[in-house]
């Protein structure tokens, strides 16, 4: 037993050394939108300068199909991850969940109440899916780079903590799609970086 | 007497079987497109296993409200492809209760989309292609107001509105493309066609788009029939 505590001991040391995360860090502020205007469902996420994946894929997510709803009807998911379609229904309906997004084509076939049917999202983006049997049954995976990622509160608020020290940048998803965020470079140590304002604009037309 | 009489209706039914009238040195293009559930839930339904929809005696299936009803579906549209097409076309929309009175349109780049707000608040529409943030911008549209917004852009789009994230119309956007709305089960034709190479384009904005080539030869009739599925258009 206390060889095993040993090696576990060593092994954390090492890790933490490799990944110079002996203390992370923690990245908070607000979304500010143009003009003031109120908006849901934005996450705000870190990715690396490079645009490289980073950090591991977070647990496999569950998406019900109880009463002939997807529930939630969005989630987030770490890129690479996976969600579990579950044909929970109390009756004998059947679901056949797919989606023609250029991020992620699938058609997971004909699932029968009490299946379970796993897909995974390997790039970032967002992908919208539906049920070919139920005509209401619409949702959305948004797929972020990294696993530092936040929902901003009702006020705009957010918080992202265990945030590995280096150089990130700071993103966000805003399912309107007529806004973007203003991309901030930030350079995290194991002190708290705070009242950072990510700036949410209107898309200029042009391009 | 009899015979001559049903050999003159056979002919004016296999005259419509076979297309539409041809002009001297002109192609037809015409067919029936229609959309289908997926192949796996057909056969379950085939087999008349347990499930919430019913089968009727001659196989067909009923679909309760809350199914997509592919036999109805009135939103399918087919689109012809040629580079000699130029004239733009309108496409009339209606927003009443913040909601389209259709959630996509097939247009020709360059076609104009000819939106009435009959909501109660003014909107301000955009359209987008997601992919790569290009963006138009159009002139708000106050309550009671009809205007005229022209597809520049090219692509899978999206028509907006800033005061509605839930307000979207999904626009496919073709270059040189004609397009007609067809029901399922519905003919669809373009006649008159100068002989050349055609793309037809079926689509539906839940189930994708097929593309078929045609290459049309003067005083010709092409029958081109689709079906629109799931298991026809994702192939993992």
């Amino acid at each position: 037993m206390r060889v095993t505590t040993a090696s576990a001991s060593l092994a954390v040391l090492l890790s933490a050394l490799a990944f110079g995360e002996s203390a992370a860090g923690t990245v908070s502020g607000h979304v500010q939108v143009e003009g003031n205007k109120t908006l849901s469902n934005i996450i705000v996420y870190l990715e690396s300068p490079n645009g490289t994946r980073t950090g591991q894929a977070n647990a496999k997510r569950r998406v019900s199909q109880k009463g002939r709803e997807f529930a939630p009807d969005r989630v987030v998911l770490v890129q690479g991850g996976e969600v579990a379609f579950v044909n929970d229904e109390e009756k004998e309906i059947d679901h056949n969940v797919f989606s023609l997004s250029e991020v992620r084509k699938f058609d997971i076939g004909l699932a029968q109440r009490g299946s379970v049917k796993e897909v995974t999202f390997p790039e970032a983006g967002e992908v919208k899916y539906y049920c070919s049997v139920h005509k209401n049954m619409e949702g959305v995976v948004v797929i972020v780079p990294t696993p530092y990622f936040a929902h901003a509160d009702d006020s705009g608020g957010f918080r992202i903590e265990n945030v590995p020290p280096g150089d990130w940048v700071i993103k966000a998803y805003i399912a309107h799609h007529r806004y973007v965020s203003v991309p901030i470079p930030v350079s995290v140590s194991e002190a708290t970086l705070e009242g950072l304002v990510v700036a949410v604009v209107k898309k200029k037309r042009g391009k | 007497m009899k015979n001559i009489l049903l050999l003159v209706l056979g002919a004016l039914l296999w005259g419509c079987a076979t297309g539409p009238e041809i002009v001297k040195g002109k192609g037809n293009i015409f067919g029936q497109v229609d959309a289908r559930p997926h192949k796996e839930f057909l056969a379950k339904a085939q087999s008349r296993a347990p499930g919430e929809y019913m089968i009727h005696d001659a196989d067909n299936i009923i679909f309760t409200p809350d199914m997509v009803n592919y036999d109805a579906l009135d939103e399918i549209y087919v689109g012809l492809i040629h580079p000699d097409h130029k004239d733009p076309a309108e496409h009339a929309l209606t927003i009443a209760n913040d909601r389209p009175s259709l959630r996509s349109i097939l247009v020709g780049q360059g076609d104009v989309l000819k939106v009435r707000n009959n909501s109660a608040r003014t909107l301000s529409f955009y359209l987008i292609d997601s992919a790569s943030d290009a963006i138009q911008e159009y002139p708000a549209l106050r309550p009671g107001q009809t205007a005229e917004f022209p597809v520049n852009l090219e692509g899978s789009l999206e028509l907006g509105a800033d005061e509605d994230d839930a307000l979207v119309v999904n626009i496919l956007s073709v270059k040189s493309l004609v397009s007609r709305q067809v029901r399922s089960g519905g003919l669809y034709e373009f006649t008159g066609l100068d002989p050349g190479t055609y793309d037809v384009l079926f689509w539906f904005w839940r189930l994708g788009k097929i593309e078929r080539r045609v290459v049309v030869q003067s005083e010709t009739n092409y029958r081109i029939d689709e079906t629109l599925s799931v298991d026809r258009i994702i192939r993992q």
